[in-house]
């Protein structure tokens, strides 16, 4: 049995574990820095993997078993990787572009996705791989990549098969989340309650991410619809400029569509779906998105969720501008047109 | 008492005999063990114990005995706030319970003082942790360098000289803060006001100490209240201002 040389001496290294096992993943990485026997004791993957159950629970799901590897450092890397959210911090120029392979393969990745409701998790899934519409092995020239991908949501998670129908009968209780607060104030509950977590594996390489930015970007409610709203989540990624998109930043937004039942307030989750978006708003193909992906595990990582959150609102201006831009170009060659038209009519 | 409460003799290491009730006494597994596979009558030996812990440890066997057989009347919120107030003892004490739990297997009480240990250890940077338990930093300079690079993602987390205070994390500290024995909330940014959002069920909690740096830094911490604005959207902001420790 050792022993530490300080005042936890006295205390075995089963009790020792046991403190570990208590605490979070930020001071368990801290209690690591403090001396050797610690870290020892810190590096144990069954402490990082229970740790990663718990803020995860899709990695505890049994399809999820064999995708992050517990033999080496996995775990702690999982949990490392993930917890902090991708940030696009404009004062860390360097940002690392790792060396594109010649092909990157949806299934390359494994997808974790979980959504809370008042920190207790509603929905976990895992997906190996990311499913596409179509066979990706047949070419990756990106030029006929328009013809042949999918140009927007490359791929959609669905918790559960609804119908409209199902909503009304509210004998299946446990499909349901009560949700708390007034009758008008759903958007704010939302707001303050849910909380999306989408974890990108690569897992070739054991690289991992959050591509969520965790709390809402923004909710909307379909007035259109009988109770429906949906909620934005999503990161900026910063991209090489080959990839040519304007300011060099692609959006990862996430889009998760609810339903709200009126009169109880039974919240129902319907559907969760991803994409890519550039600064203009427009989508991004599926062969860019993917790279895109790559580069995201890649990124630097924050846990400063209101740094994240700027990075989000200046992609929103930026996006402004070029609309403003755009339009005001289009009012100019209108008045030009009609300028020279008048011209050639004198 | 009569002949239904049997009285066990236990006998400690610096040879302190204490009596109690097979009920307070069985709460320890070992003791039970001893007492059902041994001679009923004879005086057990608890030889790692000494007689201050020991009878620390009976203290608490019996109180929660007393409150599960209804003999006392102390609600569910009491009993853990007499378990809070148990553990605030020195390190030194803290570290005899929990090895004297682990001997005499009594999973409440080891469960009790692990857990205050580790949020002794929570939300600290690796520097604090050394000095609150005099753990001798033994990594070369590089090594040293490695292991935090590893680690980095966590630092922002943690309470230390120049982070910024996380919105979420906030809450989510602070409510875990409140319902620990010691209310505390790491926050320390360097010469900036951090204003922190704080959800309105805080306001309901008992107590939140926050630990403030001072303008010298030679001056200890001190403990501040938390200056409260109702903003009247539910929410608190909580206002610190803090001047950069070096």
């Amino acid at each position: 049995m050792e022993h530490l040389k300080c005042d936890l001496k006295c205390l075995s290294r089963d009790i020792l574990a046991d403190i570990m096992a208590r605490l979070d993943g930020s001071t368990l990485a801290s209690a690591a820095c403090t001396c050797s026997d610690l870290r020892g004791i810190a590096r144990n993957q069954r402490l990082w993997k229970q740790l990663c159950n718990s803020t995860w629970p899709s990695t505890a799901l049994d399809e999820a078993q064999h995708l992050i590897s517990s033999s080496t450092d996995g775990f702690r890397r999982f949990y490392a990787d993930s917890y902090p959210l991708i940030s696009n911090d404009h004062k860390d120029a360097n940002n690392y572009f790792p060396i594109q392979p010649t092909l990157i393969s949806p299934s390359n990745f494994a997808l974790f996705i979980d959504v809370y409701y008042r920190e207790k998790c509603t929905t976990s899934s895992v997906l190996d791989g990311i499913p596409m519409e179509t066979d990706f092995g047949q070419d990756d020239d990106t030029t006929t990549g328009l013809m042949s991908w999918v140009l927007n949501c490359p791929f959609k998670v669905v918790p559960s098969d609804i119908n409209d129908e199902d909503i009304e009968d509210g004998d299946d209780g446990h499909d349901f989340i009560s949700l708390v607060g007034k009758a008008d104030d759903r958007c704010n509950e939302l707001k303050e309650g849910i909380r999306l977590s989408w974890v990108l594996l690569d897992k070739k390489r054991g690289k991992a991410g959050n591509l969520s930015s965790w709390k809402p970007l923004s909710v909307k409610k379909i007035w259109a619809s009988n109770g429906d709203y949906i909620l934005h989540f999503g990161c900026i990624i910063p991209v090489q400029e080959r990839l040519q998109l304007p300011h060099n930043l692609a959006k990862c937004l996430i889009v998760a569509r609810c339903n709200i039942e009126e009169k109880h307030g039974y919240l129902r989750s319907k559907e969760v779906s991803m994409h890519i978006e550039d600064t203009s708003g427009a989508y991004v193909n599926g062969g860019k998105s993917l790279i895109i992906l790559n580069q995201a595990l890649y990124c630097s990582r924050s846990n400063n969720r209101h740094a994240v959150k700027k990075g989000y609102i200046q992609f929103e201006g930026r996006k402004q501008e070029i609309i403003r831009k755009k339009k005001l170009e289009e009012t100019m060659a209108d008045w030009l047109y009609c300028y020279d038209v008048a011209i050639h009519n004198l | 008492m009569g002949s239904t409460s049997t009285k066990i003799k236990l006998r400690t290491s610096d040879q302190k005999v204490f009596e109690v009730e097979k009920a307070v006494a069985v709460q320890s597994q070992t003791i039970k063990y001893i007492y059902e596979n041994g001679c009923p009558d004879s005086v057990i030996h608890v030889h790692s114990v000494s007689g201050d812990i020991l009878s620390k440890i009976l203290d608490y066997c019996k109180k929660h005995v007393n409150s599960a057989a209804g003999k006392e009347d102390i609600s569910p919120e009491e009993l853990y706030e007499w378990d809070a107030n148990f553990v605030k003892v020195d390190q030194n004490t803290l570290f005899d319970l929990i090895l004297a739990a682990n001997c005499l297997k009594i999973e409440s009480l080891l469960d009790l003082t692990c857990q205050t240990v580790a949020n002794m250890i929570k939300g600290k940077r690796p520097e604090e942790i050394r000095t609150t338990f005099n753990i001798k930093n033994d990594y070369t300079i590089e090594a040293e360098e490695a292991v935090r690079r590893e680690n980095k993602w966590a630092f922002d987390m943690l309470g230390g000289v120049g982070t910024m205070v996380i919105e979420e994390l906030a809450d989510d500290t602070m409510s875990k803060c409140v319902t620990n024995t010691k209310s505390r909330v790491c926050v320390i940014a360097a010469n900036q006001i951090v204003m922190m959002r704080s959800i309105s069920k805080l306001a309901n909690k008992k107590s939140i100490d926050v630990y403030k740096q001072p303008q010298n830094p030679t001056t200890p911490r001190i403990k501040e209240s938390v200056k409260q604005r109702n903003v009247g959207t539910g929410f608190i902001e909580l206002f610190f201002h803090f001047k950069c420790k070096m």
